[in-house]
């Protein structure tokens, strides 16, 4: 009986500690994707002062937004649908947010979100990461079934871009349609393909789709350095983007994985990476360890 | 080529307040030089420093002569090649010219009256008489009513506009909010005051502090300009 209740014990201690640990990384929330680049290091292509403000205000702001409308909702004993730890399913679940929180998640959860994918798939110009080569064979694969060529996809993706009518986002999106996976789309202000076609927003080209790639084209993006030539900024922002991290977009996309950004990357599957900035592991023993990582890789860059 | 022709621009900003859009439009500069029919970019009734330190003279010099500038170049290409697909009888290309119209027309609107709601602030002097009336009626103040304006216009997502307008039917005093250049005319209001928040408008100065530009931008309106507005609206 004794040895019985010892073993119960110890159970009791082994589940204690595991839910201890899951619960830690259930409770993970939504945070700012670490930069495993300095806010100067995109110079000269996207300039020091761009990238203060923009990641370390606006996209700040959007992050704080959607963390106090969360908080909100749960303490006045509102029933969400989905985790409030995970974004994407938040986004991906608008249509079932009741009203104000579906806005709020709209304009500052969709913030969040669309930064934290753009920043992440930037790297300083000049690093191998940028080159085409740095395309994955499945990807490039894929870009060229869709648009013949990777020139032909950045010129398209460039041209939609430059059309954006006030504020907005281009995408290279991958939709899951076996004859035509990859996709180019825009969304107007901080919208994303991922919450489908909303009532009353303009008609969203691969509406669903998921986001493999990103172009802020919102004035604060560019307008310090370069005013009104959006088209200037366009060029830069190719000399940046970070393929390996596009590659690996795909490559979860495809898979089905959820893109959890608040944990700067795809949920499950992934080997712990030793690395302490963006990229940890989301399971459940390395999620504390991935938020006290990226918290501080966070202030090392502000 | 162009026809010459004299397009109503009211034709396509919106059908429920044509006779303020076509009032609106037609007080914008037109001119026929060499049997071409084209909009003008108005020019400032100021220095483009003198609105400083409130707006500064780098972000009125890109405004006006770059995006202002933007917009009237690509209306007049729109028209013309609008003209060309009317003559043509193309339907769908008439169609698929429509938004950049919208987007041009609205924004030339939009500018136009703009540059006249402002004024260096040596010049700038509070509403007066029956504004004032109106204002103090429908707000309690004049300065609750500047606080929810910015309120409203600060929480226009993206780009837009903030507004000062007239309800053509109640003859009463509105604020409202408009998305990209979406002109105000399509809601039934007269323009009286409008403020754009477009981030080109405050960018370079307040960063993304719109809220501290919304806040600075009284000090540069022109309430004469709005009292004659308003007082034109209610005729």
């Amino acid at each position: 009986m004794a040895r019985i209740i010892s073993y119960m014990n110890r159970f009791v201690i082994v589940a204690a500690a595991a839910s201890a640990l899951l619960a830690c990384s259930a409770q993970a929330q939504i945070q700012q994707v670490a930069l495993p680049y300095a806010l100067d290091a995109l110079e000269p292509e996207i300039d020091n002062a761009t990238m203060n403000f923009h990641y370390g205000t606006h996209y700040a702001t959007y992050v704080n937004n959607t963390l106090a409308a969360l908080k909100n909702a749960t303490d006045s004993g509102v029933r969400l649908p989905v985790a409030t730890s995970n974004l994407t399913a938040l986004i991906s679940s608008i249509k079932r947010l009741p009203s104000p929180l579906n806005t709020t998640i709209r304009n500052q959860g969709g913030g969040a979100w669309n930064h934290a994918l753009y920043f992440k798939h930037l790297t300083p110009p000049g690093s191998p990461a940028t080159q085409s080569t740095a395309i994955s064979a499945p990807l490039r694969d894929a870009i060229n079934a869709n648009f013949g060529s990777v020139d032909n996809m950045t010129a398209a993706l460039s041209a939609a871009a430059g059309k954006v009518f006030g504020s907005g986002w281009a995408w290279l999106c991958y939709t899951g349609n076996s004859s035509a996976d990859l996709a180019i789309t825009t969304t107007p202000n901080q919208d994303n393909p991922l919450m489908g076609q909303l009532p009353g927003a303009p008609a969203v080209s691969a509406a669903g789709c998921t986001p493999i790639l990103g172009i802020d084209v919102w004035e604060h993006a560019y307008y310090l350095k370069h005013g009104p030539k959006r088209p200037a900024y366009l060029e830069s922002f190719w000399k940046v983007l970070n393929w390996q991290q596009v590659s690996k977009n795909y490559d979860s996309a495809v898979q089905g994985l959820e893109l959890d950004l608040s944990e700067a990357a795809p949920r499950a599957l992934e080997a712990p990476s030793k690395a302490v900035s963006a990229g940890s592991s989301s399971s459940g023993s390395a999620g504390f360890g991935a938020m006290a990582a990226a918290a501080a890789a966070l202030l090392a860059v502000v | 080529m162009a026809s010459g022709r004299v397009i109503n621009l009211a034709r396509f900003l919106g059908r429920a307040a044509e006779p303020a859009a076509a009032a609106q439009s037609s007080a914008l500069q037109y001119s026929t030089v060499g049997g071409v029919a084209a909009y003008k970019l108005p020019d400032l009734p100021y220095d483009h420093s003198a609105l400083e330190p409130v707006i500064s003279g780098e972000i009125m010099e890109l405004h006006h002569k770059k995006h202002h500038a933007a917009y009237v170049t690509n209306l007049n290409k729109a028209l013309e090649e609008y003209a060309d697909a009317e003559s043509n009888k193309d339907l769908q290309k008439m169609i698929s010219l429509q938004s950049a119209i919208n987007f041009n027309g609205g924004g030339h609107i939009n500018h136009d009256i703009f540059w006249t709601n402002l004024c260096p602030e040596k010049d700038a002097a509070p509403p007066s008489g029956e504004l004032l009336a109106a204002i103090e009626a429908k707000w309690g103040s004049l300065d609750k009513f500047t606080a929810t304006f910015s309120a409203k216009t600060a929480a226009v997502q993206g780009s837009g506009w903030g507004w000062l307008g007239l309800n053509k039917e109640t003859k009463a005093l509105e604020i409202a909010t408009c998305a990209n250049q979406d002109p105000l005319a399509a809601k039934g209001l007269v323009p009286l005051l409008g403020i754009d928040v477009w981030e080109h408008a405050y960018y370079l100065q307040y960063k993304n502090v719109r809220p501290d530009y919304l806040k600075a931008i009284w000090k540069v309106v022109n309430w004469e300009n709005v009292a004659q507005r308003y007082k034109a609206a209610k005729a």
